[in-house]
């Protein structure tokens, strides 16, 4: 305010001058707004500025009253009311008055009414003063709407300010900067030593330097830190300062900004610690796996597939990486690329990783989208080295069960060969449990020689407690453990790897089978070798199941085999002693008659006649029970052979009696037939002679054909014999059965029983039509699968 | 001309049909008979009563015989020096193929089975004798 203003305002007591003139200059020259008024409201003085203010420069208004001045006042009592107050002795202001002006805008008028006094002390008029406050107002308007505006941003961005005053060591603090330290400005006054308090323990070193750097150094800062709030909630806080210097260029004060940015700060680590968690999960996937681009770039990849690859993740994010194929004349890259276009793929391929060695991948491929829209191709290879050898393993394991070429005890030893193969063991054995004994009964090692027939004390086998228990076991011990040593058979030998599988035969526990190897195993067995070694303990104890079932057929076999030699052996002996006191009657009857015929007449004769022949009869059946006996001949062996030479060679041997009768052979068809050629002539022979021997014809003629129908042969002999009555046609296939006495047709009724006996032998069947008096015909069926 | 046959067999009936048999032939025989495979090769060997017989031309053997069998008889007459050269005939009632082979392995110079019809025993045992002693000449005695 000048100087001139507080003559009016802050002295009650002035005395006006007498000279006028000069007073009236003063105040007309006065910058103030200031109006002089008589008791009449007349305008006594008034200044220029007060006339600009009006708008009335050049206007005289000296000696006219106010009302005529501002004619709209004349209809405002309260202005007329106001003046009468003043008049009174009363001080009337107003600090802002706004007006509206011609043009529109808004002016704003701080304005004060005060008496002034006569020498006489008696109150002369009125002293106006005005002061156009419209810039004032505007500014702090304008001011205000910065500050206001200025706290929102702090708000918002949960930014406040701080300035730090060297010299006077005061602190202001933002709003904002209370709430960043969850403080009342009401309660609270910042103070330079207690505010450090607010920091977090660790953060206050570096506070404290970064405050001293800038007051040495005269450098911004910027570090973030933690504020502890007094409810004891961190606050991640970024912080900046810069120094303000004083005219010598020393700092004098910090101006500073805090950010809070807790939240920021919680989501980043929130994401850092998504990208981490995805990232772990990527590379616990034991497939490797990367991501292309449309580019053919590698765009993620995890771990396993770094380790195929041998590089950096930095060498082969942005790179067209070169898988190796083997022995393929196309890339992974071309698989790629089509994979692409068509969406999907899967392959198998052999890759070979960066030092050479090769693994059976199972390559799947599928195009995905990223949440910008953007194309990418997800790759899995799969390590199915381990599924190919086990798959391998298990046709091996087929191949050798369906080989009928080798017995169960060769099989066995095979599979204990693959179990070592496979599962990639030393030893692998099959242990029978044989009471309180642990015997190896089939053996298979590339580390040690044959242990076949070792036995020791199931007490000493810590397997066979899972015997008993019918459980499988799988040991993997590291040789740092304590008692890492397995014994599953006998003592003094360290394994350190062990597979035990029961082995059940016939729903009893037979023994086990014992896989081991002296070195421990990195990676653990896997559940596909698990299940391998189960299935081999499966299929080993259906082997042990069928020897045993075969060694017991074998048996009963060969008990059957003694059998019927122990028969045939009766039958040879019986035929033979039975033979011999035979030829001894004959013999001395023949003796008897010879050496005393003169003395014997001829009944007596005629008896030894009947003596002699019943012992030949007796001697023809004893023959025939041989025969019949010996039919089964182990050194007849089953061949295809004509059936014509089979005719000619019994004809061959009925000769004399064929040439003698005159017999007629009709050769039917022929062909070649399967059959035990022995036992085949003795049927054909047999049946010939019969032909022969019942046929009164002259001449007799017999009929032979030989076909094949379905699955038989079929040998029909047809004579023009003496028949057989329809009654007696069931009854001629059995042993020792006749249809005739000896005194018309010798015989023993051996002969057909033997037919029927060797067409049964051949899975056949002999069938018979005959009329009485016209001929018979016998069919011989014989099955054409007896050599397969 | 006399030849010297060796009979073996267990059975006695049996033994006196052969005789009776061999009697029938026209030939002049000095007939010697043992009744099982030991004590042919006590005969044989001119051992104890035997120690003053000859050495037989020709041998007639049964295969059935408690003790040591025939065809063991057989066997180690074939396999020594001294006798393998004389002719053995195996007369048995077993017409078994087993036998038979086993016999001509054994390297029996024939094998006949014995009939019981005696009519056709005695013409086999003519036929055998006619043929052996009569045709078939015969290593002299002290070969």
């Amino acid at each position: 305010m000048s100087s001139i203003f507080s003559i009016f305002t802050d002295t009650d007591d002035f005395v006006l001058p007498n000279d006028n003139e000069v007073i009236s200059v003063i105040v007309r020259n006065s910058p103030m707004a200031i109006a002089v008024l008589d008791s009449k409201i007349r305008f006594l003085m008034v200044s220029n500025s007060w006339l600009e203010l009006h708008n009335m420069e050049g206007f005289d208004i000296i000696g006219k009253t106010y009302y005529e001045v501002f004619p709209d006042t004349q209809n405002m009592p309260e202005v007329k009311a106001d003046h009468l107050k003043t008049l009174g002795g009363e001080r009337m202001s107003s600090e802002c008055d706004s007006i509206e002006k011609e043009d529109g805008s808004i002016q704003y008028i701080k304005w004060e009414n005060r008496p002034w006094h006569m020498p006489d002390n008696k109150i002369g008029g009125i002293i106006m003063s005005k002061q156009d406050i419209t810039d004032n107002i505007l500014f702090n308007q304008k001011h205000e709407l910065e500050r206001k505006l200025l706290e929102k941003a702090e708000r918002v961005s949960h930014t406040g300010h701080w300035y730090l005053d060297l010299e006077t060591d005061e602190i202001f603090w933002s709003n904002e900067i209370y709430k960043i330290h969850g403080l009342d400005p009401e309660e609270y006054t910042p103070e330079i030593d207690s505010a450090i308090d607010a920091y977090h323990p660790d953060d206050r070193e570096k506070v404290e330097q970064a405050i001293q750097g800038t007051i040495e150094n005269k450098q911004p800062f910027v570090f973030e830190m933690r504020i502890i709030r007094p409810n004891h909630t961190l606050r991640y806080v970024r912080s900046e300062g810069e120094p303000e210097l004083d005219e010598n260029g020393n700092v004098k004060a910090i101006f500073g900004v805090f950010t809070d940015i807790t939240e920021k700060h919680l989501k980043d680590i929130e994401s850092k610690q998504n990208r981490l968690f995805l990232k772990a999960v990527i590379d616990s996937i034991p497939d490797a796996v990367y991501v292309r681009d449309k580019n053919n770039r590698i765009a993620a990849c995890n771990s396993a597939f770094l380790e195929l690859v041998g590089n950096t993740e930095t060498e082969v994010i942005g790179n067209n990486m070169h898988i190796n194929l083997f022995e393929r004349e196309f890339s992974v890259e071309e698989l790629d690329r089509r994979a692409f276009e068509e969406g999907y793929s899967e392959n198998e391929e052999i890759v070979s990783d960066y030092v050479g060695n090769t693994y059976e991948k199972l390559i799947k491929r599928q195009v995905f989208k990223s949440p910008q829209g953007e194309e990418f191709l997800l790759c899995t290879l799969t390590d199915i080295t381990q599924t190919k050898k086990i798959q391998k393993g298990l046709q091996d394991i087929q191949e050798i069960t369906s080989n009928e070429d080798i017995d169960s005890l060769e099989r066995i030893q095979k599979l204990l060969e693959i179990a070592c193969y496979y599962l990639r063991m030393e030893t692998a054995l099959i242990g029978e449990l044989q009471g309180a004994d642990f015997v190896v009964k089939n053996f298979s090692s590339n580390l040690e020689d044959d242990r076949t027939g070792d036995r020791c004390c199931v007490n000493d086998i810590d397997c066979c407690i899972i015997l008993l228990q019918k459980e499988q076991v799988f040991i993997n011990a590291k040789p740092s453990e304590e008692n890492p040593d397995v014994h599953p058979c006998y003592e003094g030998k360290t394994v350190r790897s062990f597979i035990g599988i029961p082995l059940v035969v016939n729903g009893h526990i037979y023994g086990s089978l014992n896989i081991s190897n002296t070195e421990s195993r990195d990676p653990d067995f896997s559940e596909q070798e698990k299940s391998f070694a189960a299935l081999l303990g499966q299929v080993i104890s259906s082997e042990i199941s069928q020897s045993i079932y075969i060694a017991e057929l074998k048996d009963r076999e060969r008990q059957l085999e003694q059998s019927n030699e122990d028969l045939e052996q009766f039958a040879t002996t019986a035929s033979h002693d039975l033979k011999q006191p035979l030829r001894t009657i004959s013999g001395f009857m023949s003796l008897l008659r010879d050496k005393y015929s003169d003395k014997l007449d001829d009944e007596a004769e005629n008896y030894i006649e009947k003596t002699i022949e019943s012992s030949e009869r007796m001697e023809a059946l004893i023959e025939g029970i041989l025969e019949y006996a010996r039919l089964e001949n182990a050194s007849d062996t089953p061949e295809t052979i004509d059936s014509t030479i089979l005719i000619e060679q019994a004809i061959q041997g009925l000769i004399f009696d064929i040439d003698d009768l005159g017999v007629e052979i009709k050769y039917g068809e022929s062909c070649d037939i399967a059959c035990f050629p022995e036992m085949m002539h003795r049927l054909i022979f047999n049946l010939i002679q019969n032909a022969i021997k019942y046929n009164e014809s002259d001449p007799p003629i017999i009929e032979i054909n030989c076909v094949e129908e379905d699955n038989f042969f079929k040998l029909s002999f047809k004579d023009n014999g003496i028949g057989m009555k329809k009654g007696h046609l069931d009854k001629i296939f059995l042993m020792f059965h006749r249809l005739h006495n000896d005194q018309n047709y010798a015989g023993t009724g051996v002969g057909l029983s033997i037919c029927k006996r060797i067409v049964e032998f051949h899975k056949g069947r002999i069938e018979v039509q005959s009329e009485f008096g016209k001929g018979t015909q016998f069919n011989v069926y014989i099955s054409r699968s007896l050599l397969s | 001309m006399s030849a010297d046959i060796l009979i073996v067999d267990d059975n006695e009936s049996d033994m006196l049909l052969m005789k009776e048999a061999i009697k029938g032939t026209a030939m002049q025989n000095s007939l010697f008979t043992v009744n099982g495979a030991d004590e042919a090769l006590t005969f044989l060997n001119k051992q104890g009563e035997y120690k003053d017989c000859p050495r037989p031309d020709l041998i007639f053997m049964d295969l059935n015989m408690p003790g040591v069998s025939g065809l063991e008889l057989l066997q180690t007459l074939k396999q020594d020096s001294i006798f393998q050269h004389i002719p053995v005939i195996i007369l048995t009632t077993s017409a078994d193929d087993n036998d038979i082979s086993k016999c001509y392995r054994a390297l029996a110079n024939c094998y006949v089975v014995k009939p019981i019809n005696f009519d056709r025993f005695k013409k086999i045992i003519a036929v055998i004798s006619d043929f052996w002693l009569g045709i078939a000449k015969l290593p002299p005695k002290n070969a």
